[in-house]
């Protein structure tokens, strides 16, 4: 069999690009699996000569394709954090409320009352990625306040506690790719969540009591297996779809 | 390479020369999960430990466990051979004789030993080290040695199978558990036939499942066996790590606790806890694998108000007939929240009078109440609970109430028991009319959960502070009347010792004589 190369473009050099990437790349493998295919990736800028070379481009961005061959160009059929849901992490399900990480990145005027609320009631973690302006915030209400710049670190973070509260989309599909429920305070509305919580933040720590966390920790895991299934089936559609 | 190893058995070919070793002390279903492991690092010499830890609990690999592996571990691409072996190493509890008579854990733990010690190249024991809290068992054994594994994917083949008909396999075990028998019962109720696999020995789990018992006298013979079920049912085992390996379509009801065996890959599913979205998803399960996918909840949007919960309220009473006594069950749902909630039981008619009321309660909650509860006929209340001794928990957690009113904290399995003191001429009623229990049932405040812990806690106190005052006063008392027969004891032979009572002794002998009833004693002297 011949060697195969399929690239991925339009992604943005960040983390959130690199999980669609990473994503992208294990839903084909998986969906057109082949032992002798490698990838390329490439970002905002077009390199055509490399791209003479590559048998299949899957674009996350199609109005930026340049001169690429559209004969052989596919635009991902998941873009978003709901790709990013499919990133090949370790999963670690939720089996009970105990720990609760608030992705304390950027001065969101929520998180303070939120982090003085959850006190007391449960071990709360207020994590930053960013180092420049974190560590001392919390400090003196006792809440563990690491920063985790680099992916690796933020995505172990993620992984040792059972429920994330962020305002950012791709921590939110980050957590609920690893089988933790989300709080999403965000002003704006994020699609392709798993598992969302709705809850008023005003008295946050009551209201978590009442969560069925052995029920929420199998129909995560359910509707994770069940999205995969279906983005398995719109990737294989797609890669069937494209000439090469 | 030197081993401390002693080998017990080999199977298989001899161990080429710089053949790649690993060594195992399980549980067996750990080995499974190493495989993918042994398979990236090319291990072709595995060696199976037998070790025990009756002291710590949690860890054994017997011979005959080993032995039962050992033809799925040959069947492996990567190994040639099996060496069954044991670790020279124990762990005694206390000094001298009693160290040499009380093992606690004999053959471990090899994780912290060196793999030149014990003459192999990997110790996968080491799997042990990694957060096994939140990795699942596969991706712990590939963590602990740095190498990739695709846990998603099959790494036990499927033997072609000769038919496949309508085949339930369940397994659970002591551990590792979620719902109990009954509700996993209500799960496959209908489904068509159950086997229940495992050994005779381990019957008492199956309590509640109707099914076939099989043992296999080894794991390869699980695997042909479970390549011609429809489905496997059940809960982190042995078999359910050979069904996640061979990736069968598989319903697994996650343990409660520890999560490091989840389904993964294709055609696993965990099991929901509302038993008929399980029913649904295994009904789709046994139809055709794929679209089971169609039956589970897409998202979950759960919004968080003041909480409910949806219990399972259980009569249990039992009845003699002739020499047999026999349990009979009675049951009702209810939602139940903040505020107290009607629960009504309905009873059938008895042919017997009915002994041992027991009201089974199960809930994830951290404690219940339950008020005016009284026995029903029609619409005429015959009996209702006022005294304190009418109702009681057994557990240890009961939180002291009003007579009439029980609340106690829940026992972290969910379970609870209360028991329905009847008065007998109540419960002959029950043979011949229809007679229903109905009582009012709530889930307090975390709030009053504190106050009320809060004042068991205080009372405890105030009793423990009554019995010490009691103590110490009884303490002063027997102190005091000691002193008290020392004095006397000291006075009296002071007296004895004096000069004028020895003097005195003959006048006192003759006055003693003398005395009326003694004066024969005395003229004969």
């Amino acid at each position: 069999m011949s060697a195969e190369i399929f690239a991925v473009h339009g992604m943005t050099a960040s983390d959130s690009g690199t999980a669609m990437a990473e994503a992208l790349i294990a839903l084909c493998d998986e969906a057109s699996p082949s032992e002798h295919r490698s990838w390329l990736l490439f970002h905002d800028t077009v390199d055509n000569a490399a791209a003479t070379h590559v048998d299949k481009i899957i674009s996350l961005a199609p109005t930026v394709l340049g001169d690429f061959d559209p004969g052989k160009t596919v635009s991902a059929p998941l873009d978003g954090p709901s790709l990013a849901l499919f990133e090949p992490l370790p999963e670690a399900p939720t089996r009970n409320l105990s720990r609760v990480m608030i992705d304390a990145t950027g001065d969101e005027p929520w998180i303070r009352p939120l982090v003085e609320n959850l006190l007391g009631k449960y071990t709360l973690t207020a994590a930053s990625r960013d180092p420049a302006e974190i560590a001392e915030r919390f400090r003196t209400e006792g809440v563990w306040s690491p920063v985790a710049p680099r992916r690796k670190e933020w995505i172990d973070l993620v992984s040792r506690h059972d429920l994330v509260v962020t305002g950012n989309p791709f921590t939110a599909a980050l957590a609920n790719g690893v089988l933790k429920p989300v709080l999403f305070v965000g002003e704006k509305t994020v699609t392709g969540l798993l598992a969302c919580l709705a809850a008023e933040l005003d008295d946050l720590g009551g209201q978590l009591s009442g969560l069925d966390m052995v029920a929420m920790g199998a129909d995560l895991l359910n509707a994770k297996r069940r999205a995969h299934q279906h983005a398995v089936d719109l990737v294989r559609d797609v890669l069937g779809g494209a000439a090469t | 390479m030197m081993s401390i190893l002693d080998r017990l058995s080999r199977h298989g070919e001899d161990p080429a020369p710089g053949a790649i070793s690993a060594i195992h002390s399980g549980n067996i279903g750990d080995v499974i999960y190493a495989l993918p492991t042994v398979r990236a690092l090319g291990v072709s010499h595995m060696l199976l430990n037998i070790c025990e830890d009756p002291g710590a609990g949690g860890r054994v690999l017997t011979e005959a466990m080993a032995g039962s592996l050992v033809p799925l571990l040959l069947d492996q691409p990567t190994i040639e051979t099996v060496d069954i072996v044991t670790a020279p190493i124990r762990v005694a509890g206390g000094f001298g004789y009693q160290a040499w008579v009380s093992t606690l854990v004999s053959g471990l733990p090899l994780e912290h030993v060196s793999a030149s010690v014990l003459g192999v190249d990997y110790v996968l024991d080491r799997f042990r080290l990694q957060p096994l809290e939140r990795r699942h068992l596969v991706e712990a054994h590939a963590m602990a040695f740095g190498c990739r594994v695709d846990p998603a994917c099959a790494w036990i083949d499927r033997p072609a199978m000769a038919s496949r008909e309508r085949r339930i396999a369940v397994s659970v075990t002591s551990r590792y558990r979620n719902r109990t028998n009954e509700r996993l019962a209500e799960v496959l109720e209908n489904f068509g036939p159950v086997t229940l696999v495992g050994f005779r020995s381990e019957l008492p789990n199956y309590f509640g499942i109707d099914g076939e018992l099989r043992e296999f006298a080894d794991a390869k013979k699980l695997v042909d066996f479970l390549s011609e079920c429809t489905v496997f049912v059940g809960a982190p085992s042995f078999p359910a790590a050979v069904a996640e390996a061979m990736k069968i379509p598989r319903l697994i009801d996650l343990a409660d606790g520890l999560i490091n065996a989840f389904p993964l890959g294709p055609n696993g599913w965990a099991m929901p806890e509302d038993s008929q979205e399980a029913r649904h998803l295994l009904d789709g399960l046994i139809r055709d694998g794929r679209s089971a996918a169609d039956r589970v909840k897409p998202f979950l949007k759960p919004a968080v108000p003041a909480p409910t919960f949806i219990p399972r309220f259980t009569l249990e009473w039992q009845q003699v007939r002739g020499e047999i006594v026999e349990t009979h069950r009675a049951q009702a749902d209810a939602v139940l929240g903040r505020a107290p909630t009607r629960v009504r039981v309905t009873v059938p008619r008895m042919v017997a009078r009915p002994t041992g009321l027991t009201l089974s309660i199960d809930a994830r909650v951290g404690a219940l109440e339950i008020s005016n509860l009284r026995c029903v006929e029609g619409s005429t209340t015959i009996w209702t609970a006022r005294r304190a001794e009418d109702l009681s928990v057994n557990n240890q957690a009961m939180l002291s109430s009003p007579p009439g009113v029980i609340r106690w904290l829940m026992a972290e399995d969910g379970s609870g028991r209360v028991h329905l003191m009847v008065p007998e001429e109540i419960m002959a009623r029950f043979r011949d009319r229809d007679v229903s229990i109905v009582f009012d049932c709530r889930t307090p405040r975390e709030r009053e959960i504190t106050q009320w812990t809060a004042r068991e806690i205080a009372a405890l106190g105030d009793a423990l502070s009554r019995e010490r005052a009691n103590a110490e006063r009884c303490r002063v008392d027997l102190s005091e009347a000691l002193h008290k027969q020392v004095d006397l004891e000291h006075r009296l032979q002071s007296v004895e010792g004096s000069t004028s009572w020895r003097v005195t002794a003959p006048l006192r002998a003759v006055i003693g004589a003398l005395k009326p009833g003694r004066g024969g004693a005395g003229h004969g002297e």
